[in-house]
């Protein structure tokens, strides 16, 4: 499988770097929209397919980033490279007070208190329209200043996919602390018994998750040169996860080809009205129900079906030999 | 007095208020009890409650009180067969991790439902025929009679959902179940029909909140995620799964958000929920309401 991620990523990386030479600028935006929601989903999945907490302020976290920074950049005029690393440590500090107020407990307490959170959080950015403009949104400038073309954006895109997703999470899953995070996911008792510090582990999780989504919502704001409370509201949660729990719960590579297919699929259902979010919760719950592994569950199905058929002609051939 | 009485409309809007959250609180709590899954998709069970009177009221020009009760029949219906469709496998041991299939799957429910009321009604905000019209004067205060109206039926309803809990054989089933699922089974309780039964029981207690509220606050496809949200406070505050604790639990949230808009600022009202839930999370995580004892 892991060979088969590796190919799957190498290919997709070769195509969206040659990208740009084919495609218009509205095609480059919904790529950028699908990094952001890659990274988002990727970010969600190390929290809830890894580790087994299911958390609903994802989408809070990351406009917390998004806020700090967009007013960091306004106010002291920081440049937003600077401002949105300071966002992501808000985001993660948020994080981590959220963790150390909620983990002690069992899973739905975090779930349960996120949600609370995530609601109050666009509460209170829409009503302090002294400092957050309200509803309208908060203009901030743009990561590359005044420039209207999309390719540097583009490219810084893909680039935070590779860095964060691709390096990031990746090493983090695949090491040692990943495969204590799994450990827990599995059964926490008996982590536990094996010396495993159960909560310190989740609260690190949730802390590193949190300021990916505080990162990649202060580049979405830069890029957009708008922060308002609509990337809070409970709907692009349920996109994140969406994506995130179709592309395949607990699989590296699913919440990269869920983000990236679904915001495909969303953009263009978008012409026909508002159906996106109703047909994503449709395949939400089916794929729950039906096939928890999701897209890279299948893929998996699909090719290891493929190896055993090569393998028993193999064999087969081995035996007419003899 | 110029300062009691204002503060006296408030509390008397919160205590309103924090019966119909009982009422919602009641069903989350139920559903908690019985099946050990927390319901995201609540609050558009209290949605498809507010459309259901709406239509009924307005559509077909029947009496508010009839529109209640189809909300009542037509969601309890809903839930059972959602119940049927999403949860079963819980307890078939078809799901490796139950505790995060259900709440994904509720939250999956969720968006489905309000996107589904956005494409079925719009966005649009729409108003049922209210109970009642016209002020009701208690001397130093009046109060609205719809929301008097409401509050009553609120009351009995809950009383109903007590009494079915407290002294019918369902309710002693439905006890017996939250205890010990295992053992209730096998002396012949019929678990999966009994948590379908449940699970509709609550969600049409949602339902119920939803078109005695409607007329108040207005028919729209996000009106849940914010009652849902005060509903998992007040569980969480009142301890999840007590009945006890969702009673008191919504009276306290009513009372402490009436007493933040009187003393602190009107438009967080509903933001209080939240600071009280931090509070109760930092000093008594377990609820007021002590373990997880359902007969209580």
């Amino acid at each position: 499988m892991e060979q088969l991620e590796k190919r799957i990523l190498a290919v997709l990386l070769v195509v969206a770097l040659f990208l740009p030479l084919f495609v218009d600028d509205y095609a480059l935006h919904i790529v950028i929209l699908a990094c952001f929601f890659i990274m988002m989903a990727s970010s969600w999945n190390l929290l809830a397919g890894y580790s087994g907490q299911v958390s609903f302020a994802h989408m809070a976290l990351a406009s917390s980033g998004a806020y700090t920074s967009g007013l960091i950049s306004v106010h002291l005029g920081i440049h937003p490279v600077l401002s949105i690393l300071v966002g992501a440590v808000v985001a993660g500090l948020v994080g981590l007070f959220l963790g150390v107020l909620t983990l002690r407990m069992k899973d739905s307490y975090l779930a349960l208190t996120t949600i609370a959170f995530a609601e109050i959080f666009r509460l209170v950015i829409s009503l302090e329209y002294k400092v957050t403009n309200g509803k309208v949104g908060l203009s901030v400038p743009g990561l590359f200043g005044d420039i209207t073309s999309k390719l540097p954006y583009y490219y810084t895109a893909i680039g935070l996919v590779v860095l964060m997703v691709f390096f990031g999470i990746y090493r983090l899953v695949y090491s040692n602390f990943g495969l204590t995070v799994r450990s827990i996911r599995e059964d926490e008792i008996a982590a536990s018994a094996m010396g495993v510090k159960v909560v310190r582990h989740k609260i690190i999780v949730f802390t590193i998750s949190s300021a990916m989504a505080g990162v990649a919502g202060g580049f979405l704001a830069h890029y957009n040169q708008l922060v308002s409370p609509e990337m809070t509201t409970i709907t692009q949660m349920g996109m994140v996860i969406s994506m995130a729990v179709i592309g395949g719960l607990g699989t590296f590579i699913g919440p990269i080809i869920g983000g990236l297919s679904l915001e495909i699929i969303a953009e263009y259902v978008k012409e026909f009205g508002n159906y996106h979010l109703m047909i994503f919760g449709l395949i939400l719950i089916l794929v729950l129900r039906f096939s928890p592994q999701g897209i890279a569950g299948l893929i998996t199905k699909f090719h290891n079906r493929k190896k055993k058929k090569v393998s028993t002609s193999a064999s087969t051939e081995k035996e007419v030999q003899k | 007095m110029d300062f009691l009485v204002p503060l006296l409309a408030q509390l008397t809007n919160g205590l309103i208020i924090g019966f119909i959250y009982a009422l919602m609180a009641l069903g989350l709590t139920l559903i908690f009890g019985v099946l050990k899954v927390i319901n995201f998709a609540h609050g558009e069970f209290y949605m498809l409650g507010a459309y259901i009177s709406y239509i009924a009221s307005r559509m077909l020009g029947l009496h508010p009180i009839i529109g209640i009760i189809a909300a009542v029949a037509v969601v309890f219906i809903i839930g059972m067969l959602m119940e049927k469709a999403l949860l079963t496998p819980i307890y078939e041991d078809k799901v490796e991790r139950k505790d995060e299939y259900a709440l994904l799957i509720t939250f999956g429910l969720s968006i489905f439902l309000m996107n589904g009321a956005l494409v079925v009604f719009g966005p649009y905000q729409k108003s049922p025929e209210p109970l009642a019209s016209g002020v009701l004067d208690l001397g130093v205060l009046s109060v609205s009679s719809g929301r008097i109206y409401a509050v009553v039926l609120a009351i009995i309803f809950m009383a109903a959902t007590l009494f079915i809990i407290n002294k019918t054989w369902l309710g002693t089933a439905l006890r017996a179940l939250s205890q010990d699922r295992d053992a209730s089974t096998i002396m012949g309780i019929n678990a999966k029909t009994l948590g379908s039964i449940a699970f509709g029981l609550g969600a049409a207690m949602a339902g119920a909140a939803g078109a005695l509220l409607a007329p108040v606050f207005l028919v729209f496809p996000i009106m849940g995620v914010v009652p849902a949200i005060k509903s998992f406070v007040i569980i969480i505050l009142g301890s999840m799964g007590s009945i006890k604790g969702a009673i008191y639990g919504s009276l306290l949230l009513g009372i402490v958000e009436s007493l933040g808009v009187f003393f602190l600022s009107p438009s967080y009202r509903d933001g209080y929920s939240f600071l009280l839930l931090i509070i109760i999370l930092l000093v008594k995580p377990k609820g007021l309401f002590g373990g997880s004892q359902w007969n209580n």
